[in-house]
């Protein structure tokens, strides 16, 4: 991944990638100098982009804009790296919406299930949603966690899965996205495997083809794999997996 | 000639020539307002309001479309530009560079929430007019400028790649399913496309 990730430079600069890659680059980026000065140029460049599309700005826009300025509290001096910066983006519904979004992701897990009907029953979407928040949190942690592994596969059959892992926090986080669709009575779960043990980490819903899972107990586990079983999801996985990532 | 001062000028420059007058094109330096801004200077925000704001307005528009939306967005960009200013950190780039990122991000955020997940996906599977009109209209706004010669000079692959992801807030993954082309070969575009701008605009860093 790490010979990979350098051609990621152009993209991140344009802002054209996923969460997980942005705090991935912003890691290999932290630790490379001539990477750093190419992102500074790359990201001058494009913002030259923007004379291209220059405006003229609502007349109202600036008295707006200075009466927000005005009851605005503003940072004190400090280090403000991209972890950080994902971090406060992830925060509230917006934000968290945002990320999920931009993972390209719609997770499996319950408190995500709960923002999808928001508007019907708006006191459980915000319960839901300070759950989603809270386990947002933790996906962002690990994501930005200094440790952390990426580990990704191409299905053969269509689709992406990221497998994040910090030894450090004993966590990982799973991406899917355009999972191949299966039948009917059939479900993507989840699985941790320790050497010939196999532990469930989380199934997911008929029809759903894409989506973050987090997931502990990482520590001594080799791979992670999917399986497509019945619907609720198996207690061992019957078939051999549909992919499996060496951790 | 009415003040003393005038005369003073005078003296320096030699007759016959004309003397240089601060215009338009040397607007208060970025770097400097951005420094003050830190500091609590609403007067320096100001001032830098009226350099940045035409451009972070015009970009929400660009990529988000909506001119009220497009309004929230620059407004939100404005005053995380004030509430941040203490973090810009002038060894990683421009002052102007660091706020037109922000800009870029947010509005980018915002269309990717709006058309959140498989949506967003099945959308960009089954897009009418995926790309000409988001090409031809970028187009059209960079013909005064310089950037439109330098863009001018970038393979066709390169520049669709490049437009789609900036003015059209694509992941590069929707910007390969786009173009139909693989994913490393639009990684590899988008960045040897943005160097050979960098080169051509003459973008120097540090």
């Amino acid at each position: 991944m790490s010979a990979d990730i350098h051609t990621l430079a152009g993209a991140y600069a344009l802002d054209a990638v996923t969460d997980i890659e942005r705090a991935e680059f912003a890691r290999h980026v932290a630790g490379c100098e001539s990477c750093a000065q190419e992102l500074a140029e790359l990201r001058a460049t494009v913002g030259r982009l923007s004379d291209a599309t220059s405006l003229t700005a609502p007349p109202n826009l600036k008295a707006s804009v200075m009466a927000a300025v005005a009851q605005t509290r503003q940072l004190p001096p400090g280090r403000d790296p991209e972890a950080r910066e994902a971090m406060k983006r992830s925060r509230g519904w917006r934000g968290w919406a945002a990320a999920a979004a931009a993972a390209v992701v719609l997770a499996a897990g319950g408190g995500v299930a709960g923002y999808a009907i928001s508007n019907s029953r708006v006191r459980d979407a915000q319960r839901a949603a300070s759950a989603a928040e809270a386990r947002n949190a933790q996906i962002n942690a690990v994501l930005t966690a200094s440790d952390a592994r990426v580990h990704t596969d191409r299905l053969t059959a269509g689709g992406q899965v990221t497998v994040v892992v910090s030894a450090k926090l004993n966590e990982g986080v799973a991406v899917l996205a355009d999972l191949p669709p299966l039948s009917n009575d059939r479900v993507y779960q989840l699985w941790l495997l320790y050497g010939r043990q196999a532990k469930s980490v989380g199934v997911m819903n008929p029809h759903v083809l894409a989506g973050t899972q987090l997931f502990g107990g990482v520590d001594g586990a080799t791979t992670f794999a999917i399986s497509a079983e019945k619907a609720g999801g198996a207690p061992a996985p019957t078939l051999s997996p549909v992919t499996s990532v060496n951790l | 000639m009415t003040s003393s001062r005038g005369d003073a000028r005078r003296e320096h420059s030699e007759p016959g020539r004309l003397e240089a007058v601060p215009s338009v094109d040397s607007p208060p330096d970025a770097e400097e307002l951005l420094g003050r801004v830190a500091r609590g200077d609403e007067r320096a925000f100001e001032q830098l309001y009226d350099v940045v704001a035409a451009r972070v307005y015009g970009l929400a528009r660009r990529i988000v479309r909506d001119p009220a939306q497009a309004e929230e967005v620059a407004q939100e960009v404005l005053v995380e530009v004030w509430r941040t200013a203490s973090r810009f950190d002038a060894s990683k780039g421009s002052a102007t560079s660091w706020i037109f990122t922000i800009a870029h991000r947010r509005a980018v955020d915002r269309v990717r929430s709006e058309q959140a997940g498989a949506d967003r996906l099945q959308r960009v599977a089954t897009i009418e007019t995926p790309y000409d009109d988001v090409v031809e209209e970028a187009t059209a706004r960079l013909e005064k400028t310089q950037v439109r010669r330098c863009m001018a000079g970038l393979t066709e692959l390169q520049r669709e790649a490049i437009t789609l992801a900036y003015y059209g807030g694509y992941t590069y993954r929707e910007v390969a399913d786009l173009l139909k082309t693989g994913l490393p070969a639009i990684k590899t575009r988008m960045r040897d496309g943005l160097i050979r701008l960098r080169d051509c605009l003459g973008v120097t860093v540090g």
